[in-house]
């Protein structure tokens, strides 16, 4: 087994969102196509809720890709902090206006109507728990108007919940809450993961009981899970690479043990 | 970057700490286990201690009672008893007051006889007084009866040394040395005390210790 192998693993699992990594796990593809059907129904806003690293992003990511062929979709992954700011992208995205000066909420409201067309856009908003609360209000009040649809992710916290509950549950019709990875959800996920960047020996060396100490520490979080292989991978390649004497056929307990270590999972 | 040589040493420092909890509960219960030996130990040696102060007790108990029961203290008397020298026959059986007759089933006198030792007590303080080889005669066939045979062939000899012409004080004399473990002994004096007398009891007890109808 030689060093590139452990780097393409490596890899493989680097925490970023791309559609393209997407990996169909059973619950997941569940989530996913109650998501797409939810888009599909006419209501004023979705809420996709979890825990941080449950892939929200992920999800809303893949979504994107695949409607943004056939529908009129918008994807917002950093928020918009300022007011203004936030219509203005709105106005050059839905109907292609860009304003030079402010715009507010009640002139946006006229652009709104002014454009109003019998295909709804849906605008997906990542990381929705960042925006301000006045700003939340306005696009609650947008999706009343019901000529702009939301999607809309927020972290799971007690306090988000309450934002959740507060300002949406009249008007969120749909609510779908993704969480972490049971043991052999996670073991198909890293599997796929490793398979998909051709590191099918890799992919082998995982064992059940691997997996059950990876599960260990990261709870079956699916970002946690990323940094601790690209961390293990890591490992293997620099021992590699140093020609340090390892197992091939299987992932060392240590080496998990050593990665978690290193992230902070566990005190060493 | 990953630096491997401080993540091993801190993975080291871990594996140290993930098994500090099972090598605090191991020593412990090897500190309990070694405890619970000593301990055990220690109740044993003082039992040891206990039976062996029981068993010195139980000697020293034993020792007293060879003393006291069944008494021999009537020996001393006997000595000072004052009788009429018996015309000596032979074969002359004094010789065998050397002996040191074993002192056997000793116990079953003190639990089954205690009235019986009393009795024969009784029987003694008259037979200082007397002399009387009657008397001696009844005291050996009392002992012999419960099966002290050390006295019985005691006062056997002594009733033996009165009158010696009493077959009844050789016979008992004789069985008294037979259960006494001195079988050879036995025969030979009885067979001494038939040529010289010709007792036809004599033959029969002699037939009867070679059978081994009496041992």
């Amino acid at each position: 087994m030689d060093s590139k192998l452990f780097e393409s693993s490596k890899y493989a699992f680097l925490d970023i969102v791309d559609s393209k990594d997407f990996v169909q796990l059973d619950t997941i593809s569940d989530i996913y196509n109650s998501l797409k059907e939810s888009v599909n129904k006419p209501l004023k806003m979705i809420l996709l809720y979890g825990k941080p690293g449950t892939g929200k992003s992920m999800l809303l990511s893949k979504l994107y890709d695949d409607l943004s062929t056939t529908n009129k979709v918008f994807l917002y992954t950093t928020p918009i902090l300022d007011e203004s700011e936030f219509y203005k992208l709105l106005a050059q995205d839905l109907f292609d206006i860009s304003y030079n000066g402010d715009l507010n909420f009640t002139q946006f409201m006229k652009v709104l109507q002014k454009h109003k067309t019998d295909e709804i856009p849906l605008i997906l908003l990542d990381e929705a728990q960042l925006y301000s609360e006045v700003l939340m209000e306005k696009i609650r009040l947008l999706s009343d108007t019901r000529s702009i649809k939301f999607l809309i992710t927020l972290h799971k916290t007690q306090k988000e919940d309450l934002i959740a509950k507060e300002h949406f549950k009249t008007r969120i019709w749909e609510s779908i809450e993704l969480n972490n990875a049971t043991q052999s959800q996670l073991k198909t996920y890293v599997q796929k993961k490793l398979m998909k960047a051709d590191c099918l020996d890799s992919a082998n060396m995982f064992e059940d009981k691997t997996i059950k100490l990876i599960h260990k520490f990261t709870n079956g979080n699916y970002r946690d899970t990323n940094k601790l292989l690209f961390t293990l991978f890591e490992i293997y390649y620099i021992y590699s690479k140093n020609n340090k004497s390892f197992s091939k056929n299987k992932i060392s307990k240590k080496i998990v043990e050593m990665s978690a270590i290193h992230l902070g999972f566990i005190n060493g | 970057m990953v630096d491997i040589d401080k993540l091993e040493r801190r993975w080291r420092v871990y594996k140290l700490k993930s098994y500090l909890p099972q090598m605090i509960v191991f020593t412990f219960l090897m500190v309990i286990l070694i405890l619970t030996l000593l301990d055990f130990q220690n109740i044993e040696n003082k039992e040891v201690k206990i039976v062996k102060v029981v068993l010195d007790k139980n000697m020293t108990l034993g020792q007293n009672r060879v003393i006291l029961s069944p008494s021999m203290s009537f020996i001393e008397n006997i000595d000072s008893i004052k009788y009429d020298k018996p015309k000596k026959v032979k074969p002359k059986a004094t010789k065998e007051r050397v002996e040191k007759p074993k002192k056997k089933k000793t116990d079953n006198i003190v639990i089954q006889h205690k009235d019986t030792n009393q009795d024969i007590k009784n029987l003694i303080v008259r037979f200082t007084k007397t002399n009387d080889p009657k008397l001696s005669l009844f005291i050996a066939k009392k002992y012999y009866k419960i099966g002290d045979y050390s006295n019985s062939y005691k006062y056997a000899l002594i009733t033996n040394d009165l009158d010696s012409g009493i077959e009844e004080s050789w016979l008992l004399f004789v069985k008294s040395l037979v259960m006494l473990d001195r079988k050879k002994r036995a025969i030979d004096t009885l067979k001494k005390y038939i040529d010289s007398s010709g007792s036809k009891n004599g033959k029969i007890l002699l037939d009867d210790i070679k059978n081994g109808k009496i041992r």
